[in-house]
């Protein structure tokens, strides 16, 4: 990996104040946000929030309006070359040259790189089960999922320091999914860092470690998944046998629908008086869950809309 | 570059070679034409008989039938060739950077660690690679029909090289401004068509101008004004003027694409 030791110290990724209009259309409305070294980082939002703009300007494609935009302590328009020799990316939508093969379009964005056989091709050719015979053949005939693989091979052959990817499992099957995890996890294992953007929830909440939150071009909050979850009311379901109680007296408990023995609760962090209390009645079945990262997103905006309001 | 460069010019090499040998096929068929219509009386007869306005398409009022080499150079203003090099420049070139946008590919290209200017002139280093082939062989078509059929007045290569060296203004004039459309734009399609019509409306401002007076003030706004190789012969010399200006507006235009290239947003 390059070494630059002037930036060494600096976060990975350091954005400030960002804006981006195009027209009478503010794409970015001032976004802030800090990814350190190391991190695998989810960074989350709706279609149309701010997500591709923001990765497009962090990989120098656009120029932004106002604040200041840095990779590895450079910045990110001015310094694109230098960022660009140190890090792999996945765009939301690659577009690839049909008449070449699997094969020459990797070995072709390898010399770009200034690599014509990248260190890692071979590994992440085998992993995501990309043979010699499918490689052989014309991009032009491949299936969504291939193109995909062969996008996932170009961004990470070339053992970068940062990945930046846009939406990147879109086409892939559950179980290259599965794969393309492990090797995100044994990239920052190897001390890689990952910004990522997803609108599935799920993925997110499997991979990273922090996630940031984008509305209308602005983020509306950053942090680890775990410190998001602390504090936040959970979902209880519970199905009681026989005669359920009138109304449930524990402090902070929400009665949230009421479908005959049914019962929807939004609870505090301590269950402690709400089990006590159950305790007096005859439970068939009980779910407690902690709160999805599904959750805490249509929190926020919720939050955000009342407040918009 | 270098790999933009090589990998460029080999997703251009049937097209070049395409049009080059369908331009050497078509300067061999002049040559044969020549000697088939009786040589320079019997073209004299012919080109009496055509009309004023076919004559002006052709831009040759006075050099066309007064010595072989004017009816050879006579056949790069024919449309056949016209439309054949513009084909070739505004299809290429409008998808140096529009197409690659329009496409995706553009996003994984210059993910790399290449300056955009470098990306930009591996491109179209490469289309001028390709003009200059298929120009070599409509030379070489001429001369092969000069060869076959030998004909009795002597034919001026020099001249012939002339006659190219302005046909190369004109390719590199239509690909400057084709490639400053492309240069801005997201849409390949767009950009094709843009600069197809920029050129048509040239020919048209030329063409008109020719036929009627009251328009001729309008003639020096088009580039088919620099581009009369059947005068060459007639005239001698090399047209320095025309060459001039043909070459400014290739190289003006090629600047401003390099620099609004370096400088635009990649949003789509």
């Amino acid at each position: 990996m390059t070494t630059q030791p002037s930036t060494n110290d600096a976060p990975i990724i350091q954005l400030q104040g960002l804006t981006k209009s195009y027209g009478k259309l503010h794409a970015l409305t001032g976004v802030d946000l800090t990814v350190e070294r190391g991190a695998l980082y989810g960074f989350l939002g709706p279609n149309g929030a701010g997500k591709t703009t923001s990765i497009r300007v962090i990989t120098g494609f656009i120029r932004p309006g106002e604040g200041t935009a840095r990779v590895f302590g450079l910045d990110a328009w001015k310094d694109s070359v230098a960022i660009k020799r140190r890090i792999g990316f996945l765009p939301d939508s690659p577009g690839m040259y049909g008449g070449l093969t699997g094969q020459e379009f990797l070995d072709y964005l390898g010399r770009l790189s200034g690599d014509a056989r990248p260190v890692l091709q071979r590994e992440l050719l085998e992993r995501l089960e990309l043979p010699g015979e499918a490689l052989s053949r014309k991009l032009k005939g491949y299936s969504q999922g291939m193109k995909r693989k062969v996008a996932l091979v170009q961004a990470m052959q070339h053992n970068p320091e940062l990945l930046i990817m846009d939406e990147p499992t879109d086409g892939l099957d559950p179980l290259m999914q599965q794969v393309f995890f492990a090797l995100v996890r044994e990239f920052t294992a190897r001390g890689g860092t990952v910004f990522m953007s997803s609108h599935i929830l799920p993925e997110v909440e499997e991979l990273c470690e922090r996630v940031a939150i984008i509305r209308g071009g602005r983020v509306i909050t950053t942090g680890k998944v775990a410190d998001l979850r602390d504090g936040r009311r959970r979902s209880m379901t519970v199905v009681f046998r026989g005669q359920p109680p009138e109304k449930l007296d524990a402090p902070g408990v929400e009665v949230v629908t009421r479908d005959g023995v049914t019962w929807q609760l939004s609870v505090p962090d301590d269950i402690n008086a709400l089990l006590r209390e159950l305790a007096g009645y005859d439970i068939e079945d009980m779910v407690y869950e902690r709160p999805h990262l599904e959750e805490l997103f249509m929190d926020y905006y919720r939050s955000e809309e009342s407040s918009g309001d | 570059m270098i790999s933009v460069w090589l990998q460029t010019l080999k997703g251009y090499r049937t097209p070049v070679l395409l049009v080059g040998f369908g331009l050497y096929g078509f300067a061999l068929l002049l040559a044969y034409v020549f000697q088939a219509f009786g040589g320079l009386e019997g073209l004299g007869q012919l080109v009496d008989l055509v009309p004023e306005t076919m004559r002006a398409l052709l831009q040759a009022q006075g050099g066309l039938a007064t010595s072989v080499n004017g009816w050879l150079a006579g056949g790069y203003r024919h449309p056949v060739f016209l439309v054949a090099i513009s084909a070739f420049m505004i299809g290429t070139s409008s998808r140096v950077v529009a197409g690659e946008v329009e496409r995706g590919t553009i996003l994984l290209l210059l993910a790399r660690p290449l300056v955009r200017w470098h990306f930009l002139l591996g491109k179209t280093g490469a289309i001028l690679l390709g003009l200059s082939v298929i120009l070599v062989l409509s030379w070489a078509g001429t001369w092969t029909g000069v060869l076959i059929i030998g004909e009795a007045e002597p034919v001026d290569g020099a001249v012939l090289l002339r006659v190219m060296f302005n046909a190369l203004a004109l390719g590199l004039a239509i690909g400057g401004y084709t490639t400053l459309v492309s240069s801005v734009s997201s849409d390949g399609g767009q950009t094709t068509g843009q600069a197809a019509g920029i050129t048509v409306v040239m020919f048209f401002i030329d063409y008109l101008a020719i036929l009627w007076s009251p328009a001729s003030f309008l003639r020096p706004l088009s580039i088919f004004h620099y581009y009369s190789p059947a005068d060459i012969p007639d005239v001698g010399g090399t047209p320095w003027l025309d060459l001039g200006v043909l070459f400014g507006v290739a190289a003006i235009t090629y600047a401003a694409a390099f620099i609004l290239f370096q400088r635009r947003d990649i949003s789509r």
